[in-house]
């Protein structure tokens, strides 16, 4: 059985999905078996890419809609969302200790 | 960016991009733009030519991780990384592969349009760290088309030269810093772009935004460069030359006496030892710090790693913990556990309307049993292949019952490990309500560490953050230094040992004053140790206890500011 999950997201990071940010979501993308697709202002693109994900160039603030499909799609969701409110793991360290 | 003309030869003004001070030959880079023209194959052809396509990407793959190989930087193995990650993009590989197929291309040509698909994209991006990006997938495109994609810099030897190019490559930088390249004036290259990241944590001087011209540097000889003051002369003339290596002599010396201030022993002026510890958050930081001679560390931080997965991987945390004890020889390694607030843990979406006040830190892992038991089994791992070095830290503790809760649960858990001697455990003191019972707390407690950042928000109730009170929050001032006092005279009178590993410790003033009120074991960051070091080294315990009196007894901010200024410029 393949389904299809949508969820909106904010790109949290104050410089916007740079590179970092960019390299953890596809990374941790390709992991899952699931496809996974951004789409922002009309463009879509391969999450798994690289590439892709730069030319979306999503500053601070871009609400973006995730789209995954396929096996394990609802869990790679998840994960996906939870990277966007954690900030992709980055800006934490100033807060803790 | 303004030229001048002086008796020297021609002067460049810049953007500082890494500082530093070199004068040598001049060299210069250029790099002919790959104009491929269009190119078919018979259709017979096409499997073969998209096998070799998938050869060079994976060749080009190889070269970056040889070359990754050679680098111990964890800046500069992570933007090796996303190079990597960019020659095995899937949408790249399927539109080289597709237009093999439809279009007839031959693989290069196929490589080249379809990289350059993207890098038209991005050039148009209003995003400068998108553009910055650009001449990285150029570099890519060339090394993998003519599988030597290097700007060319006539086979003249680098060493200790100025190289002037239009924009390098990362992989460009490195190379060159292997052939001995002393200091980069570029063109283009925004400061965020990867040559400046890697030129930085090479040490190399770097400028960029300077417009130079090839028929300038024809025949010159000497280049003197100042990157962090923005300025490069070709030929400078003798006076001129005197004050660069003035200037140089001088950087050199900081380097040198930061150098040799780590390794000097840490004493005090009136030969008292303290201990200066790191805090670490990654575990790329961990291959620097052997270099850096450190006793140890002070603060292993673990949510950063949880943060960045997402979910708690027991393996990859296990990893962490003990790579962390591997790199530090015999040295003690504080481990903190997860200090992070349960709206991070994953599927949960609730909100706090005051998450510093709320559900984060030792609240939270005693709720979620599961979690704390996994990370504790990862620490008690760890501890078992290294034993007698290994302490546990527990975060946002507010009462002794918390604490008495997580000693149970260790416990309990190296008795089913089959374990004599787990880990002592110590507090976080942090909240204010354990530094006012710092006594009770003492008595159960193995160590005490002292989060300053956190505990001077807390007693202020000024949130950092917040523009309009963040001039409150402020370290110095007395009343976070009484409640510091309270907790380091009971440690001192329990015999536990106490550290600091605030931003606090990392402040070479403040730092002199927590050895005056009694602490002699601080953590931070390893980059602030020299100066730390330096100060503490020249003073006696006498006249630090003087100072941590004046901040203990000021009569507000402004005094304990007062105090601090006095003692800068006596």
């Amino acid at each position: 059985m393949s389904s299809t999950i949508r969820r909106k997201v904010t790109v949290n990071n104050r410089e916007g999905l740079h590179a970092r940010p960019s390299s953890v979501l596809v990374r941790d993308a390709s992991r899952f078996p699931a496809d996974f697709f951004i789409e922002y202002q009309g463009y879509r693109v391969n999450g798994k890419s690289i590439l892709g994900v730069m030319t979306l160039a999503a500053e601070h603030g871009a609400e973006l809609e995730l789209v995954t499909e396929g096996e394990q799609a609802a869990e790679t969701m998840e994960h996906l969302v939870s990277l966007f409110e954690n900030r992709f793991g980055m800006e934490e360290s100033e807060e803790t200790s | 960016m303004r030229r001048e003309s002086t008796t020297s030869g021609i002067r460049y003004r810049g953007t500082p991009a890494s500082p530093g001070v070199i004068v040598g030959p001049v060299r210069w880079a250029t790099r002919r733009e790959l104009d491929l023209p269009e190119e078919t194959i018979p259709e017979a052809d096409i499997s073969l030519h998209q096998a070799q396509a998938e050869r060079q990407m994976d060749q080009t793959k190889r070269r970056l991780q040889e070359l990754k190989q050679t680098q111990r930087d964890p800046e500069i193995r992570a933007i090796l990384d996303a190079q990597m990650s960019m020659v095995q993009d899937p949408e790249l590989l399927k539109r080289v592969l597709q237009q093999i197929e439809t279009n007839r291309y031959t693989v290069d040509y196929a490589l080249y349009s379809s990289f350059n698909e993207f890098i038209q994209i991005m050039r148009q991006s209003g995003q400068d760290w998108v553009k910055d990006r650009v001449v990285d997938l150029i570099a890519l495109r060339d090394r993998m088309v003519q599988q030597s994609g290097e700007a060319d810099t006539e086979d003249r030897p680098l060493r200790g030269a100025v190289l002037f190019a239009d924009e390098l490559s990362p992989t460009e930088v490195i190379e060159y810093s292997e052939r001995g390249l002393g200091g980069i004036v570029m063109r283009h290259g925004g400061t965020t772009s990867h040559a400046v990241i890697i030129s930085q944590a090479l040490r190399i001087p770097c400028m960029v935004g300077v417009m130079w011209k090839r028929t300038e540097l024809e025949g010159a000889g000497t280049a003197a460069l100042d990157a962090g003051n923005g300025e490069v002369v070709i030929d400078p003339d003798p006076a001129m030359l005197k004050e660069f290596d003035r200037r140089e002599a001088a950087a050199n010396r900081a380097l040198e006496e930061a150098r040799r201030i780590v390794l000097q022993p840490s004493e005090t002026a009136c030969g008292s030892p303290f201990d200066i510890l790191a805090n670490i958050e990654f575990e790329e930081e961990l291959d620097r710090l052997d270099s850096e001679r450190i006793r140890g560390i002070g603060l292993l931080r673990s949510e950063t790693l949880f943060l960045r997965q997402g979910y708690f991987d027991s393996e990859r945390h296990r990893h962490f913990y003990e790579k962390a004890l591997e790199t530090t020889g015999d040295q003690p390694v504080t481990l903190r556990l997860l200090d992070i607030g349960g709206d991070k843990l994953p599927g949960r979406q609730h909100e706090e309307p005051n998450p510093f006040l709320g559900w984060r830190g030792v609240r939270m892992l005693l709720d979620e049993r599961e979690l704390l038991q996994a990370q504790l089994r990862a620490v008690l791992e760890a501890h078992r292949t290294h034993p007698g070095r290994l302490r546990i830290l527990v975060p946002m503790v507010s009462d002794v019952a918390e604490l008495r809760e997580i000693r149970s649960r260790v416990q309990w858990l190296a008795n089913e490990m089959a374990m004599d001697t787990p880990p002592p455990i110590g507090v976080m003191i942090e909240v204010p309500a354990i530094a006012l019972q710092a006594r009770e707390a003492a008595q159960e407690a193995d160590f005490f560490s002292i989060g300053s950042n956190d505990l001077t928000q807390y007693v202020l109730a000024a949130d950092r953050g917040n523009e309009k009170v963040s001039a409150l929050y402020d370290s110095s001032h007395p009343a976070v230094w009484r409640v510091i006092r309270m907790a380091v005279e009971a440690a001192i009178e329990a015999e536990i040992p106490v550290s600091v590993c605030g931003e606090m410790a990392g402040q070479p003033l403040l730092a002199g004053a927590l050895l005056g009120l009694g602490v002699r074991e601080l953590s931070m960051n390893p980059s602030s140790i020299p100066a730390v070091k330096k100060l503490i080294c020249a003073h006696s315990l006498r006249s630090l206890r003087e100072l941590a009196e004046q901040l203990l007894s000021a009569q507000g901010r402004e005094a304990s500011a007062e105090a601090l200024e006095h003692w800068r410029t006596p």
